[in-house]
């Protein structure tokens, strides 16, 4: 025998499932039952099944025609570019690191101090290769290159060589890091580069 | 000629045949389109989903146990690489940088045809896009694509009770925006 519920919340968390017929017959039920005296629950339901009934009637736009026949031979390409690449130990080294360095400073300078904190919640949030990407795409659109070139840095930068002593030396000012790429700065690394890019900010 | 499984494909891949991970692609290549573009909302990012998960797919696919399903693997790989998109997203709007990279995307249609898009579309596109990372998640998962609560519940490492009240939340969020949009 099944118990019935009780609880108003209970049966509230039912309702999406209800409108969009996902529930089993005796939580069918049940939820009948409830809103036979539920005002609130009834009020919610209509609405969710005003919402169902319009997102079923507003399925996003299609994607280019001959797009999904074009898809597999990028991705080879993008595969053949990845096998092929040489690395170049200057670049992915030296240069990139400085780069991407250097473009962090430069975006960290243009933002108002007030928006200090959020920037430094938001970045948290980000993985270091996350941030290695972001930095790399928004050097294109900020003209803040100190390398050869941005398609170098991205290449250094997707291959994840960041040499370690010169990473500790340029981003942590010398304390002792003992992360091997960029993927493998923690949280913590990831808060001291910015709290240390921060004092550089205001220098 | 009898179509080969998820799992002979993987295993001819495992031992070198290369066409088998093209087969894998264009078994799947539609199914993490969606998964991606409901995430997104545009085509562009979504293809570059598709194309990361594909090439994670490549690099990794000694890392795919049987236990799981391939697509249930690959859409783990689509879930996480769309999130992880959505959080560049938002370190680009706090630079302000969205009016720059912004490239009108039509999704295939004429210009015309885009200008006339759907309002009820774009606003439950905005409602969707404007979710907390979670509940956009949930809603993907359980009302586009279908998932039950336990599929979602291993790839969010969430429990089903919080999955539940998190679509709740989602569906009265996306409710609310369209209905006061409407009002005003």
């Amino acid at each position: 025998m099944c118990a019935v519920h009780t609880n108003h919340e209970y049966y509230q968390l039912q309702l999406p499932d209800s409108v969009t017929g996902r529930l089993e017959e005796q939580q069918r039920l049940e939820l009948e039952a409830h809103l036979a005296s539920c005002d609130e629950c009834n009020r919610r339901r209509a609405e969710f099944s005003t919402l169902v009934a319009l997102m079923q009637h507003s399925r996003p736009s299609d994607p280019p025609s001959h797009y999904f026949s074009n898809v597999l031979p990028r991705i080879r390409e993008r595969l053949e570019q990845r096998s092929t690449r040489g690395e170049s130990p200057l670049v992915s080294r030296i240069l990139a690191p400085l780069g991407a360095l250097a473009v962090v400073i430069g975006l960290l300078v243009q933002i108002p101090m007030d928006k200090d904190n959020d920037l430094r919640a938001m970045l948290g949030a980000l993985k270091s290769d996350e941030l290695a990407d972001v930095v790399v795409e928004e050097a294109e659109h900020q003209s803040l290159y100190l390398i050869p070139s941005t398609e170098s840095l991205a290449a250094a930068l997707s291959d994840q060589a960041i040499d370690r002593e010169l990473a500790a030396a340029i981003l942590l000012d010398g304390d002792d890091a003992t992360f091997e790429s960029v993927t493998d700065l923690s949280d913590q690394d990831v808060n001291l580069i910015l709290e240390r890019l921060g004092e550089r900010k205001i220098l | 000629m009898t179509e080969r499984s998820d799992l002979e494909l993987i295993e001819a891949f495992r031992q070198g045949e290369e066409s088998a991970f093209n087969e894998i692609v264009l078994r799947y290549q539609e199914k993490i389109y969606w998964v991606a573009r409901r995430f997104l909302s545009n085509h562009a990012d979504a293809d570059d989903i598709v194309q990361e998960v594909f090439i994670r797919a490549y690099e990794r696919i000694q890392e795919f146990r049987s236990e799981s399903g391939l697509y249930t693997w690959l859409y783990r790989i689509a879930v996480n690489a769309s999130l992880n998109a959505l959080r560049r997203q938002k370190v680009r709007e706090f630079f302000h940088l969205d009016s720059l990279l912004e490239v009108e995307d039509t999704g295939g249609e004429s210009p015309d045809r885009a200008l006339e898009k759907d309002e009820h579309r774009r606003l439950i596109d905005e409602a969707i896009q404007r979710l907390p990372e979670k509940q956009k998640a949930v809603f993907v998962m359980r009302y586009v694509d279908d998932l039950s609560y336990e599929e979602i519940s291993e790839i969010l490492k969430t429990s089903v009770g919080g999955l539940k009240a998190n679509y709740f939340h989602a569906l009265r969020k996306i409710e609310e925006y369209v209905r006061r949009a409407h009002e005003s």
